[in-house]
C-alpha cells in the first residue's frame, strides 16, 4: 500500500463515513483501488464498513484496531526514554554488517 | 566431543501485556543518525517478524527529531499489507549495536517487536516455565591441549 494514498483516504473519511464512489471521487484514487486500500484498511481495524442497500459507506474507526494483529498488545511496564549514550565510531566500525 | 562456547552475558524476565499470555523481551537502545541520544525501550521478541525492528508510535515520535523517514515501504501479514514509515537505525542488544531498519506502522498501538533480522544474530534462551529470558555471547575457547 502507498503510505500517501492511505494518508488521503484516512483524511478524506475524518469529515464523516462515505461511500466508495464519494471516496474515490474526492481523493482521485480510481474506485477499484479505493475498494482494495478500503478492504485492507478494515482488516487493519482502520475503518468499518456500513452495507446499505444501494452502497457501501465507510467510517474511521473508533478505539483500538485489528484483530488481525494480536501483538498489537502493549508491554505494560515500558518506558520509552532518552538516554545520554550513542555508538562510537570504533564501535559501528567493528559491528557487523546485518 | 565440541564444547559449549557461550557465557551468560544477560538475564531478564517475561513482560506483562494487556489481554495476552507473558512475553520475552529485551531492553534496546535505539539510535539514529542525527540524534544526541539513545532511545531506551523494551522490546517483544517475534521470530515471525522477518525485519530488524518494529518501532512503536512512542519511539518513531522520539526519532522524528532528527527528520522524517527514509523511505516508505509497506509489510506483508498475510493478505494485509501494513503500510510503514521506514528509518535507517543502530539497535544495541547487551553490549553490541547492530545496524537495521525499523518499520513504524502508519497507524498507532503496536509494540516494538525484535524481528529475525536481528534475533537470528544473537544466542538466545527462553525458559517460558519459570519466563526467565537468558542472552549468551561467545566466548573465546582456550585450547585443551597442554
Amino acid at each position: 500500500m502507498e503510505t500517501a494514498v492511505v494518508k488521503r483516504l484516512i483524511s478524506a473519511l475524518s469529515g464523516g463515513p462515505k461511500p466508495i464512489n464519494q471516496l474515490a471521487k474526492e481523493t482521485g484514487i480510481g474506485w477499484k483501488t479505493c475498494e482494495k486500500y478500503l478492504e485492507s484498511l478494515k482488516l487493519l481495524g482502520q475503518v468499518e464498513e456500513i452495507t446499505t442497500r444501494r452502497e457501501r459507506v465507510f467510517s474511521v474507526r473508533v478505539g483500538r484496531g485489528g484483530w488481525f494483529f494480536p501483538h498489537m498488545s502493549r508491554i505494560r511496564a515500558n518506558r520509552t526514554e532518552w538516554v545520554e549514550e550513542t555508538p562510537t565510531v570504533q564501535a559501528a566500525a567493528s559491528d557487523g554488517e546485518v | 566431543m565440541e564444547r559449549c562456547n557461550l557465557a551468560l552475558a544477560g538475564q531478564d524476565g517475561f513482560e506483562e501485556i494487556d489481554a495476552a499470555p507473558h512475553v520475552p523481551a529485551l531492553p534496546i537502545l535505539i539510535f539514529r543518525d542525527g540524534l544526541r541520544r539513545s532511545i531506551r525501550t523494551l522490546a517483544i521478541i517475534d521470530t515471525g517478524f522477518d525485519m530488524g525492528l518494529l518501532l512503536s508510535r512512542e519511539a518513531r515520535d522520539m526519532l522524528m527529531i532528527a527528520g522524517g523517514p527514509d523511505r516508505h515501504e509497506s509489510l506483508r501479514a498475510g493478505a494485509v499489507e501494513i503500510p510503514c514509515e521506514v528509518f535507517k537505525l543502530r539497535v544495541k542488544i547487551l553490549d553490541r549495536w547492530y545496524p537495521t531498519e525499523g518499520y513504524s506502522p502508519l497507524f498507532p498501538g503496536y509494540e516494538n517487536l525484535l524481528g529475525r533480522e536481528i534475533t537470528n544474530q544473537l544466542n538466545l534462551c527462553l525458559r517460558g516455565p519459570e519466563k526467565r529470558l537468558y542472552a549468551a555471547t561467545r566466548v573465546e575457547q582456550r585450547s585443551s591441549k597442554r
